[in-house]
């Protein structure tokens, strides 16, 4: 019970920092720092395959692209362009609704708590047979979205690459 | 209560100071080695043979004066060394020196987290790796770090994703994702004289799990992120004493890690090697597979000294080129073909 509490407070101290940083470096490095501690609390909720596949996938690869998106842009650039179009409270609006509408969800909704025990014991063969067999339409949707965008990054770079050879960007 | 905790805690102290102990004893060998291939004679001044080099190095590093420079992010340096370290062992929690064994009616597994995750958790525990090279490169706030930390992740990331790919290959052979399982599944013998090690199954995946090892470790051909003729010392640029010799250690621990995993899950893990089951009546089985397991690692960590004194540094775009264009497809290809077999075989 400690160690459920400690890693939801270690995982919301650090999304908090994630959003208030001033220095993205910082931000970036929080968000590994949450990707690990809610892998523990899919360890501790007996999900063990999950939180292998979190770290694996968000703290071993996905964070490590934010990192080098952010090492390789000169963000001073981008921070200027932000402060003229003046998005601030835009983007606050928008979010304090966000917000909002979740805890109303939260507020009016009796969530039943399941205790430990009563939680499913999933291993892989577990998983594998549900997302292949029960969801195996929108599994494969979702991956035809992924190849569409990927399609459509190297078409635009592939683009915007010719541009630069003909020398057409001026 | 107290048993558990002491047995759990003898468990951690000796999964830990095994690759630390051997830790001087790699870096003499390295060192002797290069000089034995260079046909020169290497440290040989310091104790019989040289061995006591090691310890002086030790010594040396421990009273030199710290300097850290005034432009870098003082938190963030200080951490990477620590943070490297850590990542580096946390992978051996999860690795099995022998066979459980029961001692008065209890079953005692040597690993000391074990947990239904098996070799997912080394792979995750490994993959946090890049991490401590990029946060060093970075808050060292320096060209020559950031350029190499950048090249070390790109790097790391790349051939994680092929040796990722051999590993599902290896994973439909053993059928499951337990170590010990695994290691049980090669104890067993082909045409009555070779044993079934994963690599007569599976020689591609092996050739590119041993490419991704010595990418992942940061080892010559691969060690593109020190550099020495381009970037001085690459991510530790700034880092002089104990927080350098920190990182080194990082290096072997992540070497020894690494050769672990590959000896469990191509070359038979702790099964007895030929001719060592004749110790049996002597030594408790456990001692002798852990013996074999160290040796085997022990061969493995010549053959990283063997490569990095024969073979010239990659270019960046050749190491790109060999990741992405060649070792990833014939992943893939071979991940097909072994699923392909096992499913017309049932």
């Amino acid at each position: 019970m400690a160690i459920d509490i400690l890693l939801t407070v270690i995982c919301s101290i650090f999304a908090l920092v994630v959003v208030i940083s001033s220095n993205p470096m910082v931000s970036a490095f929080s968000l590994l720092t949450m990707f690990v501690a809610m892998a523990g609390i899919f360890f501790q909720l007996g999900s063990t395959f999950i939180s292998a596949i979190q770290v694996l996938v968000y703290a071993g690869a996905i964070a490590i692209l934010f990192i080098f998106v952010l090492m390789l842009l000169n963000i001073d650039d981008y921070k200027k362009h932000l402060s003229r179009n003046n998005v601030k409270p835009i983007v606050g609006i928008v979010s304090a609704m966000v917000l909002l509408g979740v805890f109303s969800i939260i507020i009016t909704n009796n969530f039943d708590y399941l205790s430990k025990d009563q939680l499913p014991q999933t291993n892989m063969m577990d998983l594998f047979k549900e997302l292949f067999e029960k969801y195996l339409v929108p599994f494969e949707l979702a991956t035809m979205l992924l190849l569409a965008s990927v399609v459509t990054v190297v078409s635009m770079l592939k683009k915007s690459l010719g541009n630069n050879e003909d020398g057409d960007q001026a | 209560m107290i048993n558990e905790i002491l047995i759990l805690l003898a468990k951690v102290i000796i999964i830990i100071l095994i690759p630390l102990g051997v830790l001087p004893l790699i870096i003499h060998v390295e060192r002797r080695g290069a000089a034995f291939i260079q046909k020169r004679v290497g440290p040989n001044r310091v104790g019989p043979f040289g061995l006591l080099q090691p310890l002086a190095d030790v010594v040396k590093f421990m009273f030199k004066e710290e300097v850290a420079p005034s432009h870098v992010r003082p938190f963030f340096y200080k951490l990477a060394p620590i943070f490297a370290v850590m990542v580096a062992l946390m992978p051996l929690a999860s690795i099995p020196l022998c066979a459980p064994f029961i001692i008065g009616g209890e079953t005692i597994f040597p690993e000391s987290f074990r947990s239904s995750m098996g070799i997912f958790y080394v792979f995750a525990a490994a993959s946090l790796g890049s991490y401590a090279i990029l946060i060093a490169g970075w808050a060292s706030n320096n060209k020559f770090s950031m350029l190499g930390a950048i090249r070390a992740s790109a790097q790391m990331v790349s051939y994680e994703l092929s040796m990722s790919i051999t590993l599902v290959a290896m994973f439909f052979l053993y059928g499951t994702n337990d170590l010990h399982q695994m290691v049980a599944y090669q104890n067993e013998t082909i045409l009555g004289f070779l044993p079934r090690w994963g690599f007569f199954y599976q020689p591609i995946a092996t050739v590119i799990f041993l490419v991704g090892i010595f990418a992942e470790s940061n080892r010559l051909p691969f060690d593109l992120a020190e550099g020495e003729s381009e970037l001085v010392a690459g991510y530790h640029v700034e880092y002089s004493s104990m927080k350098f010799a920190l990182f080194f250690m990082a290096e072997y621990i992540h070497m020894i890690v690494l050769s672990a995993v590959f000896i469990i899950l191509f070359f038979g893990g702790y099964n007895l090697l030929p001719g060592m089951s004749l110790l049996e009546n002597m030594i408790p089985l456990p001692i002798l597979q852990t013996a074999s397991l160290i040796i085997k690692v022990g061969l493995m960590i010549w053959l990283f000294v063997w490569v990095r004194w024969s073979l010239p540094r990659l270019r960046y775009d050749q190491l790109m080129d060999l990741g992405w264009k060649r070792l990833l497809p014939l992943g893939i290809i071979n991940l097909i073909i072994t699923v392909a077999f096992i499913y017309f075989q049932k």
